[in-house]
């Protein structure tokens, strides 16, 4: 969800097979730069080879990682969150025909002038659809449920804590009616100078 | 199985199966071969035909081929919400029931407070797991069975009795696309008894059962503390513990906790309506030091 | 050498190596393909006196899910080529993306104005290239040297020309619209409620089409992007003030927070 001059991407922590729960704590945000947020949701294995965590030495093939750290080292500068959600799309697309069972959200801001930031919000489908409207956008299991209350709860230029109270209670509201989800959910607000991390108490059933 | 129970239970359960039988309502054409066969065993009139209804079966004759090529053109169709916990156990004072209540469409939850407790009458209970329509029509219709056989006999059907008339449903039916699993547990004369009964018109007398999605996450929690000799209270407290255990690994289980308590002595008793399984969740974490969370001994990694 | 791995990284084109793995999970059942983004589109395009005009309703679904109520389906080829894309979305954006980088190249080199006819080869020679396997319907419109010209290319590598063309799930209403009342050498004026109109006959007689119009005009050297030229279905309910929710619903149990280096200095070049 995109506010002024902030946006946030809210997540639940659950990962399991079928109906089984595995991990109440399983990471679905990166940070991919300063300015850019990536959540990605889907098969587990596909999450963590697209994933572009710390920890990259353990999955050696982070594939966003890998070709940030590429265009960090041709370029001298870290990519825009604009240009980095094209690069998702791409690198989706190129799984045209096997695709990673994954559809990722992108939230970022790009700076625009002085105390300007335009926010960067999209999310894909599994081969790399970029929808993308700069309001909110939803994926997942939840996804559906989360059409609802977003279109009804969020307005646009929200300040960061109103953005916070809007994404909590849509994420929250959606878990509660989606078996899938729950089990702990983190809500990750970024403004151009701070990344705010806060862990939500949510059902545990 | 034993054999006492089934000789009497039979020559209930044949009257009511003949009267629910399409047999009445659908012409001698469309009867099956297999249901010809049954009514000769049977005879061609029931005792008790009161009911006024009847099942509207598949056009065509053979309903089991019928479901059979349903299951595989449309498996979704007859894939009724099945996520469920439910568990039964006998012990000292009688039987103890402890139910979830979460209701499930796929991975949409429909409800988080349905009652998987029938109470059938004031000595029988039946869970609800499978088809939910299936398992309230039918252990209701085992009440009305289980009131005029009092009537007639000025004396309560046995719960051996009442538990083999579902049980002789669930066999006329077998194939037929019922979907059903259940325990049956009651009081009569002897004490509080328990069986477990399927749409495979499996019926088995027992101590301990499970049974749901989650059903085998609460059996870990049921067999390591189990005992015959518990009291009411412990035996309260296990049942808690297990459906809040199974609620957390199971996502089709969830909600509220029920309990009720099948004493020996003629009747059942509701302990607790709804207690919510999340908050138990994190009164035992605590109490065991932990958040609840389920991030303990995990660095703070948050990026 | 160290560097040596970089010889073995892709070169582009698309990658296999997920296909075996998830037919087999397809197989097991353990977890089917998700599903992918389709258009469920009406698009139009209408040839008229002086120039082209390419319209497109603004719905993309997945499933029965509308996931996005203001999609852009024109896409831009050349300056004065576009496009309107049907069927599967990721396909549509990529392909023609690609498209317009080789257009791009070819104007570079040769110094001279892209032809409608080449834009629309290329795509149906990649399209033909995956035997139909490449979801895209696509009515290419533009301007150049031989005229205003419109054509239609299909996914198994088709094409062909014709004074109009509608395709989509909505092209049967639209195409409706347009055998009743196309007429040769139209104004603008006509030609552009010409399209509205069978859009609009696709966005209220087909499912899969909806939310807004959106048009392009073509014309020798000037193109004219309207985008939302009609809304009708823009957003209506929303309650004034929005919501106001109550404090403790929300339990914040731990919290993190992480400073940000502001980045001073001019950035190089944009490349998007």
């Amino acid at each position: 969800m995109s506010g002024h001059n902030c946006v946030a991407i809210a997540t639940d922590t659950r990962l399991s097979t079928q109906l089984m729960t595995i991990d109440t704590s399983f990471q679905r945000v990166f940070k991919v730069t300063d300015s850019c947020l990536m959540g990605v949701s889907g098969l587990g294995t596909d999450v963590q080879t697209l994933q572009l965590t710390l920890r990259s030495f353990y999955f050696s093939n982070s594939l966003m990682k890998f070709k940030l750290n590429l265009y960090r080292l041709k370029e001298g500068r870290d990519m825009k969150a604009d240009v980095f959600s094209k690069l998702v799309a791409t690198s989706l697309y190129e799984h045209r025909f096997g695709p990673y069972f994954v559809s990722p959200v992108i939230a970022g801001l790009d700076k625009v002038g002085e105390n300007e930031y335009s926010p960067v919000i999209c999310t894909y489908d599994s081969i790399g659809y970029r929808e993308h409207n700069g309001q909110f956008e939803v994926a997942g299991t939840g996804a559906e449920l989360l059409y609802g209350v977003c279109e009804t709860f969020y307005k646009p230029n929200l300040e960061p804590e109103q953005l916070f109270e809007v994404i909590s209670n849509s994420l929250l509201s959606a878990l509660d009616r989606d078996s899938l989800s729950g089990w702990g959910a983190k809500v990750y607000l970024l403004t151009p100078t701070e990344l705010t991390v806060r862990s939500l108490k949510t059902r545990q059933d | 199985m034993d054999n006492e129970n089934f000789g009497l239970a039979k020559s209930f359960s044949s009257a009511p199966v003949l009267s629910i039988s399409p047999h009445t309502n659908f012409s001698q054409k469309e009867q099956t071969d297999i249901e010809h066969e049954l009514n000769e065993q049977v005879g061609t009139t029931g005792e008790y035909v009161s009911e006024g209804f009847c099942f509207k079966l598949a056009p065509g004759q053979d309903q089991i081929g019928f479901m059979r090529s349903l299951k595989e053109k449309a498996p979704k169709l007859t894939d009724f919400a099945k996520g469920t916990t439910t568990l039964a156990f006998e012990f000292q004072e009688g039987v103890l029931v402890a139910v979830d209540a979460r209701a499930t469409m796929g991975a949409f939850i429909s409800s988080n407070n349905v009652r998987k407790v029938i109470e059938i009458n004031d000595f029988l209970l039946g869970t609800m797991a499978g088809g939910a329509a299936d398992c309230m029509f039918w252990e209701k219709y085992v009440a009305m069975q289980c009131r005029v056989y009092e009537l007639r006999n000025g004396e309560k059907p046995s719960v051996a009795m009442a538990s083999m008339m579902l049980a002789s449903i669930m066999r006329q039916y077998r194939g037929q696309g019922l979907s059903m699993g259940t325990m049956f547990t009651g009081s009569d004369k002897t004490g509080a008894s328990l069986y477990y009964i399927d749409n495979d018109a499996t019926r088995v007398k027992g101590r301990l059962f499970a049974v749901g999605s989650g059903g085998t996450f609460a059996y870990g929690v049921l067999d390591t503390n189990y005992r015959y000799d518990m009291s009411l209270d412990e035996a309260v407290n296990l049942g808690i513990r297990a459906i809040t255990s199974a609620t957390f690994k199971d996502s089709a289980s969830g909600g509220v906790v029920r309990i009720y308590h099948v004493t020996n002595h003629g009747k059942w008793n509701l302990i607790h309506d709804a207690i919510d399984v999340s908050e138990l969740h994190y009164q035992f974490e605590q109490n065991k030091g932990h958040t609840g969370r389920g991030n303990e001994g995990k660095p703070n990694k948050y990026l | 050498m160290e560097l040596d791995y970089l010889k073995t990284l892709p070169l582009g084109g698309f990658n296999f190596d997920n296909c075996i793995r998830n037919r087999a999970m397809a197989e097991s059942g353990i977890l089917q393909a998700p599903k992918t983004m389709k258009t469920g589109t009406t698009i139009c395009g209408v040839l008229f006196k002086d120039g082209v005009v390419l319209a497109a309703d603004t719905r993309a679904t997945g499933g029965s899910i509308v996931g996005d109520k203001n999609c852009e389906k024109i896409h831009n080829l050349a300056p004065n080529i576009f496009c309107c894309g049907a069927g599967t979305a990721a396909d549509c954006d990529h392909v023609t993306e690609m498209i317009k980088r080789q257009l791009e190249l070819h104007r570079l080199n040769t110094h001279s104005e892209n032809r409608v006819q080449m834009a629309a080869l290329k795509l149906v020679a990649h399209a033909f290239k995956y035997g139909g396997q490449i979801g895209t319907h696509l009515i290419v419109g533009g301007v150049d040297v031989k005229g205003p010209q419109l054509i239609e290319c299909s996914n198994d590598g088709n094409m062909y020309s014709m004074p109009y063309h509608t395709t989509g799930s909505g092209s049967l209403a639209a195409m409706a619209i347009m055998e009743t009342r196309y007429k040769e050498n139209m104004t603008r004026e006509e030609a552009v409620n010409l399209c509205i109109a069978a859009i609009e006959a696709g966005i209220y007689h087909d499912l899969g089409s909806g939310s807004n119009v959106d048009v392009c005009v073509i014309t020798r050297n000037k193109y004219e992007m309207l985008r939302n030229i009609k809304h009708d279905n823009f957003k209506v309910f929303s309650k004034p003030g929005g919501y106001q929710f109550k404090k403790d619903r929300v339990q914040v149990v731990e919290e993190f927070k992480h400073k940000l280096v502001v980045e001073a200095g001019e950035q190089p070049m944009d490349l998007s």
